[in-house]
């Protein structure tokens, strides 16, 4: 529903970093691809930014104070569920265990800090699809599957 | 008349009174003399004798030697006492008053001209020692005397003779049998005998010796025949003149000696009593000898056989305390047993290790009172040791070159703690048996405790790197922002291009760094693990040639490629020897000047897979090449001076490699002659790598068609979503019962199934879904909770293709989807 209702607008992405100058970076950088950036320092901040706006996307350091990313991930998922926005960790932690860890959390993509704007932009765009593509998937299973059951 | 005629008889009885005065005394022959009728003889009464006779009488009577008297010229005769002993009743006591001649007259040839001798006034006489036969208790016996016949004279005549005699046949006869005894000793006794009369010169000193009488035996002992008479410097010519003046040094002293000497004229050994005979100042020297000569060599012998025994001992002695000092001195404490385990010997370390006050185990039941727990590292780190667990004791039972880190804890006051290497070996005997057993301790407290920090240090130092390279990748973050924004912000400005295109690249390097810094740590600290897979190495030199292709380009380097044509597979996790090769690469581009040459070769040869890359590079020294592998010897900055780079490159593909079962090589001829390195992994054979489903390097970014079937949907929608996000198209269902469902109506590319289905397992699904598909079926893989080989035989014979265990390796499910050519796919 959103996806269609929000086609002309501008995609909203939620920046989560304890690092200032990075989350402005980034906001920079979104705002000048057609993006409207929202901004948290912090895992508490963002999770009542998105108690007001749900965003298209979020990007969330994992390593804060306070609550951690996978908090933000796990909440996120658990109150907005099909309507999770996409969601990318930008981490400076690069272990293959913290990756897999964040993915349960229930990020869509991790992506290693530093990182070139193109590739967490498509990171952004790879999750978001994902994310649709889930959405749909849900959407339709819940039609289907009883037919299956009934074949 | 009658009164003259007794005064006459008074003068004369007062005469006769004062005559017999004079023959007063005198014993026997005193009464005898007194009551003799002299007025018989010619003499007449004693009151007429003349002085002199009555003179000499008195002296007669009063004297104890023996005296005899003749008088007169009928020689009447008187005699003492003393005398009158010597006479047999032959004579006395008719010998008083009787004439000489009468008396004698049996022997008076004899005596009778001495007699007459003194008698005529011709002098005295005197004998000495003189053989006189006598009748005594009837019988002649041969008597000796020494006696003098003395004239009893006046002025005008010789009245008598006087017989003074002393019997010497005692003394005589006891000189004789002294005589006889030492000549009988002389023959008799085996030992040499000469008597020697001293020649002195005229300064009194003793030149030489004449030989006066010698025994039987000295021929035997000198072989010389009887010298008497004859000097010792002729019969001995060659004898040592010192050796007859040492002899002439007794005449001095008086006083024998005992010597032992070695006669060298006649090449003998002699014993020799030496003694002087005869008065002092004039003295003789008599010499008792004997050959000694065997006994000598006998005694060489035993003295030498003595020399070599004691040179023996002593040669032990000093090599036991050669051996002594050497326990002693050693730092390392030794303590050996007998076969009954009682300590036998300890040494100076021992005690300086275990305290002064040790117990002397008598059998390895008492090793009890030692303390001591097996040290950090054993498999029972922290447990005592029991009496039978010593080294000494297991020694004892046989076992051989044991070696144990042991923790001891001493018996000083207050007790250490000490960590000892212990190596005991049992000792034997020639036939083999125990008989004993010696353990070395060693204290290596100090090492241990410095391994224990430099462990420390390094895990500090992984520590410290896995922290660095976190957090210097944190500010990094929006650098590279920083650099995007610029770039976006002025898209026609050349100059901000170029400046931000060049901090894009700085960080992208300064990254790599960090991630190689970050490997460096994981290795340290074990954390890197593996995924091995059999890989086909052809197709991992093209992707690490498609990853290196940018830097190699930006140097106009020229790339040649040599493959062989043999399929190359190797086991090895995909991820890391993409790294190997890409850093091999990298390398070489880097270290190489514009324009170069860079070859890569993969040849298999005797059952490994070898990967060369080679360039014409910068090369480096021999010494550098030496150390090429170590951690940051990039550090040394004259060796590659310029170029950049924290040296850890090689160090890392050189450990990931040898993770992975693989060598490297570096060689390289010097500076400016270019590097090569060799990665070589073992080679599996086809026969193996054909068990996995055919995987072709083809068309990459083909999207599958899979059914995950798993009854926990959480881990099934999480693998799904994993595998939608890298664009793959994935159903989801619960049992097997829907699995089926689902392949009536569907064609998936690959099946991926959970062992454990709720209504039936994955083997039957599996079994089903091949037959029902036949030779077009698609990939099957199995995913189990556990990795038995059990159970991974049952999947590959119930038709899967491929086997994982949870959590699934993604990027080895991603390969094998996205490289696995299907032959159902390819079929269709």
């Amino acid at each position: 529903m959103r996806d269609n209702s929000n086609h002309i607008m501008k995609k909203i992405i939620l920046l989560v970093d304890d690092d200032r100058a990075m989350v402005d970076l980034l906001a920079t950088l979104f705002l000048q691809n057609g993006w409207l950036p929202m901004r948290a320092m912090c895992g508490e901040e963002a999770i009542a930014a998105i108690v007001r706006t749900v965003p298209d996307a979020v990007i969330c350091d994992l390593n804060m104070a306070g609550i951690s990313g996978f908090e933000v991930a796990a909440q996120l998922r658990k109150s907005c569920g099909i309507h999770c926005p996409a969601l990318v960790a930008f981490t400076a932690c690069c272990d293959r265990d913290i990756g897999m860890h964040a993915m349960e959390a229930g990020f869509n993509a991790v992506v290693a800090k530093p990182a070139e704007f193109d590739k967490l932009m498509s990171a952004v765009k790879m999750s978001l699809k994902v994310n649709r593509r889930a959405h749909q998937k849900s959407v339709t299973e819940h039609h289907k599957l009883p037919t299956a059951s009934h074949a | 008349m009658g009164e003259e005629r007794n005064l006459e008889s008074e003068q004369r009885s007062a005469q006769e009174k004062s005559d017999l005065h004079l023959l007063a005394d005198g014993g026997e022959m005193g009464a005898l003399i007194r009551s003799h009728d002299w007025a018989a003889t010619s003499l007449g009464p004693p009151s007429e004798w003349p002085l002199l006779l009555k003179t000499s009488v008195r002296l007669l009577l009063t004297s104890r030697h023996a005296m005899f008297i003749w008088w007169g010229p009928e020689l009447i005769q008187f005699y003492n006492d003393e005398y009158r002993e010597t006479l047999g009743p032959e004579r006395h006591p008719a010998a008083l008053g009787q004439p000489g001649r009468e008396c004698w007259r049996d022997v008076w040839n004899l005596l009778g001209p001495e007699i007459e001798f003194v008698m005529q006034r011709r002098g005295a006489i005197w004998h000495e020692d003189r053989e006189v036969p006598l009748v005594r208790k009837g019988s002649v016996q041969t008597t000796w005397w020494n006696y003098s016949l003395s004239p009893i004279e006046d002025e005008t005549n010789v009245h008598g003779v006087i017989a003074i005699c002393s019997d010497v046949t005692e003394e005589h006869t006891q000189r004789r049998l002294l005589k006889q005894s030492y000549r009988a000793l002389l023959r008799s006794t085996d030992q040499a005998f000469c008597m020697l009369e001293p020649i002195r010169d005229n300064d009194g000193k003793v030149t030489d010796f004449c030989y006066l009488e010698v025994n039987t035996a000295f021929e035997r002992h000198t072989g010389v025949q009887d010298p008497s008479g004859q000097r010792m410097r002729d019969i001995f010519p060659d004898e040592d003149p010192g050796w007859i003046e040492e002899m002439g040094l007794v005449t001095y002293s008086g006083k024998s000696w005992h010597v032992q000497r070695e006669m060298k004229c006649l090449n003998k050994w002699f014993e020799y009593d030496i003694f002087p005979v005869g008065e002092s100042g004039a003295y003789r020297v008599g010499m008792l000898f004997r050959d000694i000569t065997k006994q000598k060599q006998n005694e060489d012998a035993l003295q030498a056989s003595r020399r070599e025994l004691s040179e023996a001992l002593r040669q032990a002695t000093e090599q036991r305390a050669l051996l002594n000092a050497i326990l002693d001195a050693a730092p390392v404490a030794l303590i050996v047993a007998d076969e009954n385990g009682a300590l036998s010997h300890l040494n100076e370390e021992s005690r300086r290790m275990w305290g002064r006050v040790l117990p002397m185990s008598r059998s390895v039941t008492e090793y009890s009172d030692w303390k001591g727990w097996f040290a950090p590292g054993s498999d029972r780190e922290g447990q005592q040791l029991t009496a039978q667990e010593w080294p000494l004791a297991r020694a004892l039972r046989g076992e051989e070159s044991l070696r144990e880190l042991i923790e001891i804890q001493t018996f000083d006051d207050p007790p250490t703690r000490k960590c000892v290497l212990a190596s005991a070996v049992p000792i034997r005997d020639d036939a083999g048996s125990i008989e004993g057993a010696v353990v070395a301790l060693m204290d290596v407290s100090d090492q241990v405790r410095a391994e224990q920090e430099l462990r420390q240090a390094h895990q500090r130092k992984d520590n410290f790197l896995a922290v660095l390279a976190h957090e210097m990748r944190n500010p990094l973050a929006p650098i590279a922002a920083a650099a995007d924004v610029l770039r976006i912000s002025f898209p026609e400005d050349d100059k901000v291009q170029h400046t931000s295109a060049m901090i894009a690249r700085q960080v992208k390097h300064l990254t790599s760094l960090l991630d190689d810094l970050l490997d460096l740590s994981r290795l340290g600290r074990g954390m890197i693990a593996l995924e091995e897979a059999e890989i086909d190495v052809k197709h991992m030199v093209a992707l690490a040639v498609e990853q290196a292709q940018p830097l190699i380009e930006s140097h106009r380097h020229t790339l040649n490629v040599h493959c062989g044509a043999d399929q190359m597979h190797i086991r090895a996790d995909k991820r890391r020897l993409l790294q190997i090769l890409a850093n091999l690469l990298n390398n070489a581009a880097k270290y190489t000047q514009e324009q170069g040459l860079i070859e890569i070769f993969v040849e298999a040869e005797l059952g490994l897979v070898r990967i060369t890359v080679r360039d014409n590079g910068i090369g480096m020294t021999p010494e550098f090449a030496k150390q090429a592998f170590e951690m940051f010897s990039q550090a040394d900055q004259h060796s590659r001076a310029g170029q950049s780079g924290l040296g850890i490159g090689l160090s890392l593909v050189k450990r990931l490699a040898e993770m992975q079962g693989g060598q490297v090589e570096l060689n390289s001829d010097g500076l400016g002659k270019g590097t090569t390195v060799t990665v070589s992994f073992p080679r599996i054979s086809e026969a193996t790598a054909a068990r996995r489903p055919t995987i072709l390097a083809s068309n990459t970014k083909v999207a599958r068609h899979l059914l995950i079937a798993d009854d926990n949907t959480d881990a099934a929608e999480m693998l799904a979503t994993l595998l939608r996000a890298i664009g793959h198209e994935v159903d989801v269902v619960r049992t097997a019962r829907e699995v089926l469902d689902y392949a009536a109506r569907n064609m998936p590319d690959a099946y991926l199934l959970n062992i454990g289905l709720p209504d039936q397992d994955g083997y039957q699904v599996a079994r089903q879904l091949r037959s029902s598909t036949g030779e077009n079926s698609p990939l099957l893989i199995a995913i189990t909770g556990f990795g038995q080989p059990a159970e991974m035989r049952a999947a590959y014979e119930a038709g899967f293709d491929h086997y994982f265990v949870k959590p699934v390796p993604l990027e080895q499910l991603s390969e094998l989807l996205t490289y696995g050519h299907v032959r159902a796919k390819r079929r269709a």
